[in-house]
């Protein structure tokens, strides 16, 4: 069985200014993305995501070598067929309802007509966009937008979904959702293909990375593999006089060579913030 | 529909994108505001009725009419082709359609089929306005016994729907060909003013043709053979003229520009797709 | 390997313009069918107008739009002739004409406002009803009288034969300039175009006779009664919608019975000033 995604020593170039200068903006990229794995690119900007990402979508041709998606060279109805596409800062047409969007998608793609409104209701509801699935998208949030995106990504059930940047401006309830989408998506056996800066959440969500720089691939791997190897240990505790952290030292010394160090961690924003909510949550339900 | 046989299916999806653009047209206004110029113009020439200029008023009315229907037809299509060309281009909705099972030659096929229905509400919408504005008045007139000279022959409602066809035939080529610019433009402006230039061109090619095709300065004599073969007559669709000089559109007239129009709308739009699947939309 | 340069994009440029001129050669044999009666008109009114006052490149180049902007001249000259405006009147009846010379509403009624109501304006201007001098006043009619013939002389290089433009002239030769014979000849003239009116021939019949020429009224007059009666009397076509059938103007032409015996009787009344009895010969 072919993978999902392979690349075959993908180049592509950009013509830049009057002449013949162009910029390489992928050089050589051989990579292949398993059936069912959820593949994170990562890279700088200006490293080659947006341009990779563009060429399995058949947005633009590789100037050198081979792109296949589910078998189907790259570009060609077939392959586009097996993909869905989130596009970074979706944007979508404001005349339109959330239903009427994702309808219009769903008769692009072939949805047979006995299926579609059944299929259209299931997605909407999916990522939560039902109740103002029949607003007109010039009112929607940009969270909502993000969902929509989702929703038209996936009605026509591709094997394939990319994401381009999908938590870009998002706020932590619309993370969620994005997180929820991905598990349901990884639970139905789909190949995932997201672009993020935001490691924590690749971290999170990914099986396997591939970080790009000037165009090459650097380095491909299992995430939970290239964790693993800088895995540290901490013991936390809530307050340590300097009384106490020389006796942990002088007693870590004599246990062990390797350890590292004693600091000072300081809280972070996003636990104190959950936190913040939770605490407004519960007075509001106390309230009433 | 199985999946493949949807892959093959062009027709569905250029209808579907078709259809996408009427929707938008309707619910922008673009086709009501066009209309309403139209309508207020037609109606403010209601006031040539103080001067009794008797059953040549008719011809005034039509003459207006067939102006306005041109004039604002001919706006219509370069503006609507142009926003929902570039409009896509803009709001990187292109990148998420052209990510589906749609060519680039299906979108731009279906984005000038949009725009044709539209153009073909605006003519038939206008042209039996005013043809209906020219019975009632022809009536009134001729209940009313006008000049010893003249009998009252008021302008055939037929030639009036056939007049608003022949215009219809020209915002199709007039489409065409700005979508074809529009695949080469890197902005919405640029695109309109190569379009209104055209359309400009398009009117004056016969004229060109005629007036330089002999002179002696071989450079001048290429670009006006050039002209006159590079871009299609427009002034083949202005029939409205003929009309109101008393000289009736035949079936025969109908069928040569039908074809005429249809060759060079199919040809142009062939031009536009071959040159847009030629263009990086990334 | 796709070449997306400056290079790609000319080929792609000069590849489209190869495919348009492809095109426009290969329906140049199916336009010039298209093309045919369309251009007879714009040639018309090119050659017409040029003829006129060279105003004819303007004329094409405006294409579908010239007859509307000469009814809208002709809108503008209509105000001015209300507020008794003698230079813009005669300025924009001028153009309506040169953007659009095919229309005769413009040049038959152009002709009368030049003739008549320029005439009046300018008696008006030159003083008080009645401290005009005779002189004074038949010397602006009768220029205003030539300014309006040879309108009408323009108009006739436009509309070759047309009988309505010589009616025009020779009712300013009868009732501006008072001139017996030559508004006698220019109803002849007019009798003779092949759609001139019923009315115009037993005009000049009358005009012969008021000239004392009763043996030429008379011939002319049964000559005229003869086509009549062999063309058959039938009842006026006028109706709504009708298609245009009688050229670029209308012109009533219908015969009915009663216009038959009209005419009938008028060469009994001339035979009897003939002292002809023989009324079975016209009939």
């Amino acid at each position: 069985m072919s993978p999902a995604i392979e690349l075959t020593a993908v180049t592509h170039d950009f013509a830049a200014g009057l002449g013949s200068h162009r910029v390489r903006a992928v050089d050589g990229l051989t990579l292949s993305i398993g059936r069912g794995e959820v593949f994170g690119l990562l890279g700088p900007n200006g490293s080659g995501k947006s341009t990779t990402l563009k060429i399995l979508l058949g947005l633009l041709s590789p100037t050198a070598g081979e792109a296949n998606v589910m078998g189907f060279r790259s570009g060609t109805d077939c392959a586009r067929q097996q993909l869905g596409f989130v596009p970074e800062a979706p944007y979508f047409y404001r005349h339109l309802t959330a239903r009427e969007l994702v309808r219009f998608y769903a008769r692009l793609c072939g949805v047979p007509r006995s299926q579609r409104e059944r299929r259209i209701e299931a997605v909407l509801r999916e990522v939560g966009l039902l109740p103002a699935a029949d607003r007109r998208i010039a009112t929607y949030s940009k969270g909502m937008l993000q969902r929509a995106g989702l929703a038209q990504a996936i009605v026509h059930d591709p094997a394939v979904v990319i994401l381009d940047e999908p938590s870009a401006g998002l706020d932590a309830e619309g993370v969620d959702v994005l997180a929820a989408a991905l598990r349901s998506f990884r639970q139905a056996g789909k190949t995932v293909v997201i672009t993020s800066h935001l490691l924590p959440q690749i971290e999170s969500w990914c099986d396997r990375i591939g970080v790009l720089k000037n165009g090459r691939l650097v380095f491909s791997g299992d995430v939970s593999a290239i964790v693993q190897v800088r895995t540290s240990y901490a013991i936390l505790r809530e307050s340590l006089s300097g009384e106490e952290q020389s006796e942990v030292e002088a007693w870590m010394t004599t246990r062990t060579r390797a350890w590292e160090r004693v600091e000072t961690r300081r809280g972070c924003l996003p636990a104190v913030y959950d936190e913040m909510l939770n605490e407004r949550s519960a007075r509001e339900r106390g309230e009433r | 529909m199985n999946r493949d046989r949807w892959l093959q299916c062009s027709c569905a999806k250029i209808w579907i994108l078709a259809s996408h653009v009427w929707i938008e047209g309707v619910r922008q206004r673009l086709l009501a505001g066009f209309y309403l110029l139209f309508l207020v113009l037609l109606v403010s020439s209601l006031g040539l009725r103080q001067w009794h200029f008797g059953s040549s008023e008719l011809k005034f009315l039509a003459d207006f009419g067939f102006a306005a229907i041109s004039f604002f037809g001919s706006i219509l299509t370069v503006v609507a082709s142009v926003h929902f060309f570039f409009g896509e281009l803009e709001h990187r909705t292109l990148l998420t359609l052209l990510a589906k099972p749609v060519s680039k030659s299906e979108f731009i096929v279906g984005k000038w089929l949009g725009v044709f229905l539209l153009m073909g509400a605006f003519c038939a919408i206008a042209s039996v306005s005013l043809a209906g504005l020219t019975l009632a008045r022809a009536s009134e007139l001729f209940a009313r016994g006008d000049s010893a000279l003249e009998a009252v022959a008021s302008i055939e409602t037929k030639q009036v729907l056939l007049v608003g066809l022949f215009q219809w035939l020209k915002f199709g080529v007039l489409a065409a060909l700005v979508l074809l610019v529009a695949t080469y433009a890197r902005t919405a402006l640029f695109a309109l003013a190569v379009s209104f230039l055209l359309l400009a061109v398009c009117h004056l090619q016969f004229l060109i043709r005629d007036a330089y095709v002999g002179v002696e300065f071989v450079p001048l004599r290429w670009v006006a053979r050039g002209c006159g073969v590079l871009l299609p007559n427009f002034q083949l669709f202005a029939v409205g003229e003929e009309v109101t000089g008393g000289n009736p559109i035949t079936a025969a007239m109908t069928l040569h520009a039908t074809f005429y129009g249809v060759g060079y709308t199919v040809a142009i739009l062939f031009t536009a797709a071959f040159s847009f699947r030629g263009r990086d939309v990334g | 390997m796709k070449n997306v340069g400056p290079s790609g994009q000319l080929s792609r440029f000069v590849a489209v313009a190869a495919i348009l001129v492809g095109v426009g050669a290969a329906m140049r044999a199916w336009e010039s069918v298209a093309w045919a009666r369309p251009r007879l008109r714009l040639q018309d009114d090119f050659l017409a107008s040029a003829r006129a006052n060279g105003q004819g490149l303007s004329v094409a180049a405006l294409g579908g739009f010239g007859s509307a902007l000469a009814d809208l001249a002709w809108v503008r000259a209509s105000v001015a002739w209300e507020n008794s405006d003698r230079f813009a009147t005669t300025k924009a009846l001028h153009l309506s004409v040169a953007l659009d010379p095919g229309v005769l509403f413009f040049w038959v009624n152009g002709a009368r406002i030049l003739c008549y109501d320029v005439a009046r304006w300018r008696i008006e201007a030159a003083g008080p009803s009645g401290s005009v001098p005779v002189s004074v006043r038949a010397r602006v009619v009768e220029e205003q009288a030539q300014e309006a013939l040879e309108f009408l002389r323009r108009a006739e290089r436009v509309h070759p034969g047309c009988s309505l433009l010589s009616i025009e002239a020779a009712q300013i030769h009868l009732h501006a300039r008072r001139n017996l014979d030559q508004a006698t000849d220019a109803f002849r003239r007019a009798a003779e175009c092949p759609d001139a009116p019923h009315f115009v021939a037993r005009i000049y019949a009358e005009l012969l006779r008021r000239q004392g020429k009763l043996r030429e009224a008379h011939r002319s007059l049964t000559i005229h009664y003869r086509s009549l009666v062999e063309n058959g009397a039938r009842a006026p076509i006028k109706t709504v919608g009708a298609p245009l059938t009688e050229g670029p103007y209308r012109i009533d032409r219908a015969i009915d019975p009663i216009m038959v015996d009209i005419v009938r009787r008028r060469i009994t009344e001339i035979a009897r000033e003939l002292e002809v009895s023989d009324i079975n010969r016209v009939e």
